[in-house]
């Protein structure tokens, strides 16, 4: 379903100059499977989910989704995800309808069919009493159930969520896994980082560790736990990473 | 028809968003509120005063020889008080007093009067008016008795005769068009500059720092596209700026149309149009470096902080336009922006020269083009949009 091969990202900064946030990095994700990329802040995650959901360009290698190039069939690629991240906000003067609609069109999606998936993501998401309310005036779950209900619209094939529960309260959090797992029922593909070691023990069917724009590791937990002899995913993620990283990164 | 299809959906959800903003709404359309009132109180408080002077009456001080003819006429002026300084010096401050003062003398058989006032105090000025243009008058009545004593006086009044043949049938129309073809098209362009400075920001960094565009980048929707549907949201507001400015000096034309009865206002839909056709041409010029500079800033504050210094320059242009002196010619027609306003002012007149016309254009579309190209390679850059952010 996704393939992703020998992807580089070179990124400039003053302080540093040219460095590579990415570095070689290759894995697959089955259909219907959720794998979860697991790493620190600023391990390359949010750069490689982009350049998967054809948002940014690779320095080199390639991803195939879905069969089709990232970077050269870009809009087919778009076609069959929906990305989802804490940086993809919605627009505060639009309600949650509006919203949908108004993705619903740039999918191409017909009228008709937009209207009667509109009905069943409302009902879905128990999102009747908010509908037609601004976002700005929408509460931080209600704007979580927006944003889910935009990726939703065109009922796509893979799920890419980069950190989709970052900074969200425990609440807010089991909308977007109860989501997941939804989703996951419905055959759908789902590929999501997160740093947050229970999050990736609880709903992935197997996981990438990712630090320093390295993949370092990928496999089921079972598969992880025999390799390393360690217990639990945290004690797995820190036996593979240098042990000098502040642990208090890892949460 | 695709990307049509999408670049409109943009601009549309754009409009609504703005639509719904007060306080974008309150900046563009604040003006048809303020101007007239502004004016009202403007017009009001300059009526009460100019009214207030001219019922006032100047009290002069009148110092020895004063002919008695003009002696004469200053008592007949009901707006003049005359004081009569018998033996007392003329005193330099005097304003507790009189408005002004007046000392006469004969000087080898010429008459000769000093004026004194305040030309910082209007009551005082006034006053050295009123006297002065009866001096004028005796002087000139004078004049005439001494020619018409030795019968020259045909001989000195027509010596030289001037008369003014005005080429076009309504010469003070023209001459008010002339205002109006210079005021009209720089307020819309100035107007419409400033909505499009506001806009730009907002629709660039503004959307940075909102962190919606990650959003509308994974859709199946091209870069160019979305920019695009941007620009014609930008576009869309500088026009309805432009035109909002001039609904809100309208009452002054219409002034300008009952007071005058030589001036008749027919602004017919050839003339609306053109002026619509090139203010659209000037705001795409306008919107595209704004937007470009836009997406270079991470913040809304720090795009209004660059959009800034463009807008300088952009004002400037529009000021050229109205310097006096300023016309059409091979050099202005080349200065973006001038250019514009100058065929405006042109059309205002009646004179609508094609040639002109596409050569301004074409300049203008020409940059704009350019700003494009400048503004869809920022959107299309991961560093210039992403830059700070290495997750």
């Amino acid at each position: 379903m996704i393939e992703v091969n020998q992807i580089k990202k070179k990124f400039y900064d003053k302080k540093n100059g040219n460095f590579y946030a990415l570095k070689d990095i290759s894995f697959t994700v089955n259909k219907g499977e959720i794998f979860g990329l697991l790493g620190p802040n600023g391990a390359g995650k949010t750069t490689l989910l982009r350049i998967m959901a054809s948002i940014m360009q690779a320095t080199s290698g390639h991803v195939k989704v879905n069969g089709y190039d990232s970077k050269n069939e870009a809009e087919a690629v778009k076609k069959s995800i929906a990305f989802l991240s804490g940086n993809t906000k919605l627009y505060k003067k639009l309600t949650p309808v509006e919203t949908m609609r108004f993705f619903g069109k740039l999918y191409g999606i017909d009228k008709q069919l937009i209207e009667k998936r509109i009905d069943t993501i409302l009902n879905t998401l128990d999102m009747y009493s908010f509908k037609d309310r601004v976002i700005e005036k929408l509460s931080t779950g209600q704007v979580q159930k927006t944003s889910i209900a935009r990726c939703m619209i065109h009922d796509p094939q893979i799920y890419i969520l980069d950190e989709p529960t970052l900074g969200l309260d425990i609440l807010t959090s089991r909308t977007i896994i109860d989501f997941i797992q939804t989703e996951k029922t419905r055959g759908k593909t789902i590929i999501f980082s997160t740093h947050y070691m229970e999050e990736a023990d609880t709903l992935c069917d197997r996981i990438g560790l990712i630090h320093e724009g390295d993949l370092i590791e990928t496999g089921t937990l079972e598969e992880l736990k025999l390799k390393t002899g360690k217990g639990n995913i945290r004690e797995i993620f820190l036996s593979y990473i240098d042990r000098s990283e502040p642990f208090d990164r890892i949460k | 028809m695709i990307g049509l299809s999408n670049t409109l959906i943009i601009w549309k959800k754009e409009m609504i968003a703005l639509f719904r903003d007060k306080k974008a709404l309150l900046t563009i359309f604040l003006p048809i509120l303020i101007y007239p009132l502004l004016i009202i109180i403007f017009m009001g408080f300059v009526n009460i005063v100019q009214s207030n002077l001219n019922q006032k009456v100047s009290t002069v001080a009148v110092k020895q020889y004063i002919a008695d003819e003009l002696l004469h006429k200053l008592e007949e002026d009901e707006k003049i008080q005359l004081i009569e300084l018998q033996g007392a010096e003329l005193v330099k401050e005097f304003e507790d007093q009189h408005d002004a003062q007046i000392k006469g003398s004969i000087d080898e058989g010429i008459e000769k009067y000093t004026l004194y006032f305040n030309r910082t105090i209007d009551t005082s000025q006034r006053a050295a008016m009123r006297v002065q243009r009866h001096i004028i008058e005796y002087e000139e009545e004078i004049r005439e008795k001494n020619l018409d004593k030795i019968g020259m006086s045909d001989q000195i009044n027509n010596i030289v005769q001037i008369e003014h043949i005005e080429l076009t049938d309504d010469g003070e129309s023209r001459s008010i068009y002339m205002i109006l073809g210079m005021l009209i098209p720089f307020i819309i362009v100035i107007y419409g500059i400033s909505g499009t400075y506001t806009i730009a920001s907002d629709l660039s960094a503004g959307e940075k720092e909102r962190n919606t565009l990650e959003t509308i980048f994974s859709i199946p929707i091209k870069r160019f596209h979305i920019i695009i549907g941007k620009l014609l949201a930008c576009v869309t507001v500088g026009i309805i700026s432009g035109m909002v400015n001039i609904l809100a000096i309208f009452p002054i034309v219409y002034g300008i149309t009952v007071n005058i009865p030589e001036f008749q206002v027919s602004i017919s839909l050839s003339l609306f149009l053109f002026l619509l056709i090139v203010l659209v041409v000037l705001m795409v010029l306008t919107s595209t470096f704004f937007i470009g500079l836009g997406l270079l800033a991470k913040t809304y504050q720090e795009s209004q902080n660059y959009g800034s210094v463009l807008l300088i320059l952009f004002m400037a242009l529009s000021y050229i336009a109205i310097l006096p002196a300023i016309e059409i010619s091979t050099v202005t027609l080349m200065i973006p922006i001038t250019n514009g306003i100058l065929i405006m002012r042109e059309a205002f007149l009646g004179n609508y020269t094609v040639l002109n016309t596409l050569y301004v254009l074409s300049i203008n579309l020409g940059l704009a083009g350019i700003g494009v190209f400048i503004m869809n390679y920022l959107f299309k850059s991961d560093r210039v949009i992403f830059g700070g952010e290495k997750g």
